[in-house]
């Protein structure tokens, strides 16, 4: 099969070690989480924030409502454990968003909400139960966008998209949680996806993965063939991609699928009719249709740069303390990244929780680049995948230049790290740049 | 000072000093070489250039820049090889060692230090030398004639005066280097492993170099149809050093454009330049002055041509009126 790709980026002949996600895929199980306290902020997502209907010392099950939002942009947040309520306060998540969040006790039970139970009639519900399904289900994009999946779908479908895109190219070393779902729950992805593409009321179904992951391509090569007689009436496709970072970003995606380079601010619904989900996302929507249970966990994949990685099932709102307690190691790193290793934040304080968009937690042991002056090598010019300068910007960013930055167009950078990644010189290159883009879009909007 | 924490968290294992030292070892051989054939002068040669680059390059930027910490980066060594490599092997170590110091506080340390400066060291130096002491910059010593050679070794007199070229020069010493020439630009063979060990280190961008080379060989013909032998301009470009300048002065990244085609015109202007001054101007000096020339125009082709943005028409800056 023909697979297609993106110029530029980092390749594995880079440096980037993409087969560790293969081994330890293999080789460890899956574990479930089971945390003392969870902290669930009322913005998990991109919109607005949610009002907390629980008060202190109330005592909820797992799936029942906790936050609320104040209108249909937000997301829901459910209870992910079963105890009381001990505290409702504010909290500042290391993506630098401030909320108020709830603090609830685990008392071990698991003690289900009534609301939660399987469901007999999957096949048989409409269009309009799905989506209001979807909407309860308190569903973000869970590759890390955060957008609310209910609002992203009537937008496809006001737009008229006819194609709807699974992303399941982990491209960011060391991440394999969208991996896990592929190579276990396959066939759960694919009605997922199937149910979601309902929604957008698309003509086919396209799965995006890439080459390396010769299993997971297999297993979903064997659901769809297995479930294909549900689902005649739309195309399924699976396309490959070269292994690749950072393949993932939405625009490389539709960059190396239909060549039209999207700019910031520009979706892919109106430009190339095409709504993108997580392979994650997909799945916990099954969760939502088979079983009638909200997103309250998920996926994590704890690796680091000297440790064998594995996935665990984490409630979410489990603090990351909590979840690294037992692993080795961790407790004298030397910084624990909130995300993927490419593009996480650095935390100091542990008692920040998992959040919905948390794919990973990075736990990195020996990083020591050297600082210099850039020898002008052009190292970054080569690595970045939107065509940007980085040398260039970063000095423009740090004579504070900002306006020669934007005319240099330093509002498409994606942050990525693809440019810091291979800087011989060990500048910080990605982050300056996606403060300044940060502040360049504000502006631009505003 | 503690850094921040700052994504990415994980980082390609190659530094700069990494990439220099690279450098360092695909010009081993030619050192190798030049010793083999030159003798035991081109080692003090080496240590006298290299020691004087790297102690001025040490104790400027201790002056200049005091805050920074002083990496041991290994380019001062590189450049200080690459000169001597440029210099007939009877130039004189005061010479030699002036020419180094001149380089590295006027040429590097003044812009900067490393990573900063327009021209290339050792290309800057060696054009000093030129200026300052052609006399010194002829190269009359034969290859393979005095390997230990304590006369010539003290005073830097060549001790025969044999013809400029030799008339029995044949083809395996041409390639093998074994002609008269500067110290370490005759052998094709050792600078082609240096090129093939660069290339395998993922050093080697092969735009610059190739596009130089091709318009010398090309442009050959039509610019001396009248004067010069084929032989004559052959060995000409083989003792200035065609292939030496093309894989190391001119091939480095500090005065080199970042993007492909500019690396192309820049390799291609420089070999244009070469054809023109050795028509015109005088042959001594056609080898090492277009690369400087088009070294200065390095910040130019790098203002306009960029790879194009997301969303840009045109990879071509669009000038503000």
């Amino acid at each position: 099969m023909k697979k297609v790709t993106f110029k530029k980026g980092n390749l594995q002949s880079d440096g980037l070690d993409f087969g560790r996600q293969r081994k330890f895929m293999r080789e460890a199980l899956l574990e479930v989480c089971s945390p003392r306290e969870v902290i669930l902020p009322m913005v998990q997502h991109r919109g607005t924030p949610c009002d907390p209907v629980v008060s202190v010392g109330d005592s909820v099950a797992i799936g029942d409502l906790v936050g609320v939002p104040a209108d249909m942009k937000g997301v829901p947040v459910h209870a992910s454990v079963s105890g009381e309520v001990t505290k409702i306060d504010s909290i500042r998540l290391p993506n630098r968003v401030s909320c108020k969040a709830v603090w609830i006790k685990n008392d071990l039970n698991r003690r289900f909400s009534t609301k939660i139970h399987p469901r007999t009639n999957v096949d048989q519900l409409s269009l309009a139960e799905l989506s209001k399904l979807l909407w309860t289900s308190g569903i973000c994009g869970m590759g890390g966008e955060g957008i609310s999946t209910y609002s992203k779908c009537v937008k496809a479908e006001k737009a008229g998209v006819e194609t709807l895109l699974v992303n399941a190219t982990q491209s960011e070393p060391f991440l394999a949680c969208d991996l896990h779902h592929l190579r276990v729950n396959a066939p759960r992805v694919l009605q997922g996806a199937m149910a979601l593409g309902g929604i957008c009321r698309v003509k086919k179904v396209v799965f995006c993965i890439e080459d390396l992951w010769v299993d997971e391509i297999d297993a979903l090569n064997k659901a769809i063939t297995d479930l294909r007689h549900r689902y005649l009436d739309k195309k399924i496709e699976v396309r490959l991609f070269k292994t690749r970072f950072p393949q993932g970003c939405q625009q490389l995606i539709i960059k190396a699928l239909y060549g039209v380079e999207l700019p910031i601010g520009k979706d892919p619904e109106e430009e190339v009719k095409a709504v993108l989900f997580n392979a994650s996302t997909c799945q916990a929507f099954c969760d939502m249709i088979e079983k009638n249970q909200p997103l309250i966990s998920r996926v994590v994949t704890i690796s680091g740069d000297t440790i064998t990685g594995h996935n665990v099932l984490v409630p979410i709102g489990t603090s990351v303390s909590e979840l690294l307690e037992r692993v080795p190691g961790a407790h004298t790193a030397q910084r624990i990244a909130w995300g993927g290793a490419m593009t996480g934040v650095a935390i100091k304080d542990l008692n920040v929780p998992i959040i919905k968009t948390t794919a990973a937690i990075t736990i990195i042991r020996k990083f020591e680049p050297m600082r210099m002056n850039c020898i002008h090598c052009g190292a970054c010019v080569g690595a970045c995948p939107v065509g940007l300068s980085p040398y260039l910007l970063n000095r423009l960013i740090e004579i504070g230049q900002e306006e020669a930055a934007v005319s240099e167009s330093v509002e498409q950078c994606i942050a990525c790290g693809a440019c810091a990644y291979v800087c011989p010189a060990g500048i910080e290159l990605s982050t300056n740049i996606a403060k300044a883009a940060h502040r360049a879009r504000k502006r631009g909007i505003v | 000072m503690k850094r921040k924490q700052l994504a990415p968290h994980i980082h390609a294992d190659q530094p700069a000093a990494e990439r220099y030292m690279y450098v360092l070892v695909a010009l081993l051989p030619i050192v190798i070489g030049a010793v083999f054939y030159y003798g035991i002068r081109v080692l003090l040669l080496t240590a006298v250039s290299c020691s004087v680059f790297f102690f001025c390059d040490y104790l400027s930027s201790k002056k200049m820049y005091p805050e920074l910490p002083f990496h041991a980066d290994y380019s001062s060594l590189v450049s200080g090889m690459i000169l001597v490599m440029l210099v007939p092997v009877s130039s004189a170590f005061w010479a030699v060692a002036l020419a180094a110091a001149f380089s590295s506080l006027l040429v590097k340390q003044a812009f900067g230090g490393v990573g900063r400066n327009i021209f290339n060291p050792a290309l800057a130096a060696r054009a000093f030398l030129q200026i300052a002491f052609p006399a010194q910059m002829v190269a009359v010593e034969q290859p393979m004639e005095h390997f230990w050679g304590l006369r010539s070794l003290l005073t830097g007199k060549a001790l025969a005066s044999s013809a400029l070229v030799s008339a029995d020069v044949g083809m395996l010493d041409v390639i093998s280097g074994r002609i008269c020439g500067m110290v370490g630009t005759t052998s094709l063979v050792l600078i082609a492993i240096g090129a093939v060990i660069l290339f395998e280190r993922k050093l080697f961008s092969v735009y610059a170099p190739v596009s130089f080379f091709l318009v010398i060989v090309l442009g050959y013909i039509p610019f001396n149809w009248t004067s010069v032998g084929l032989m004559e301009f052959f060995l000409w470009c083989i003792r200035g050093g065609v292939l030496f300048i093309a894989v190391f002065p001119l091939h480095d990244c500090t005065t080199m454009p970042m993007d492909k085609w500019a690396q192309c015109l820049f390799g291609g202007g420089a070999g244009l330049l070469t054809l023109i001054l050795y028509r015109f101007g005088n042959a001594s000096y056609a080898m090492i002055y277009p690369v400087l020339m088009m070294n200065a125009l390095t910040p130019v082709f790098d203002y306009y041509i960029r790879p194009r943005a997301f969303s840009k028409a045109s990879w071509f800056r669009e000038v503000d009126k």
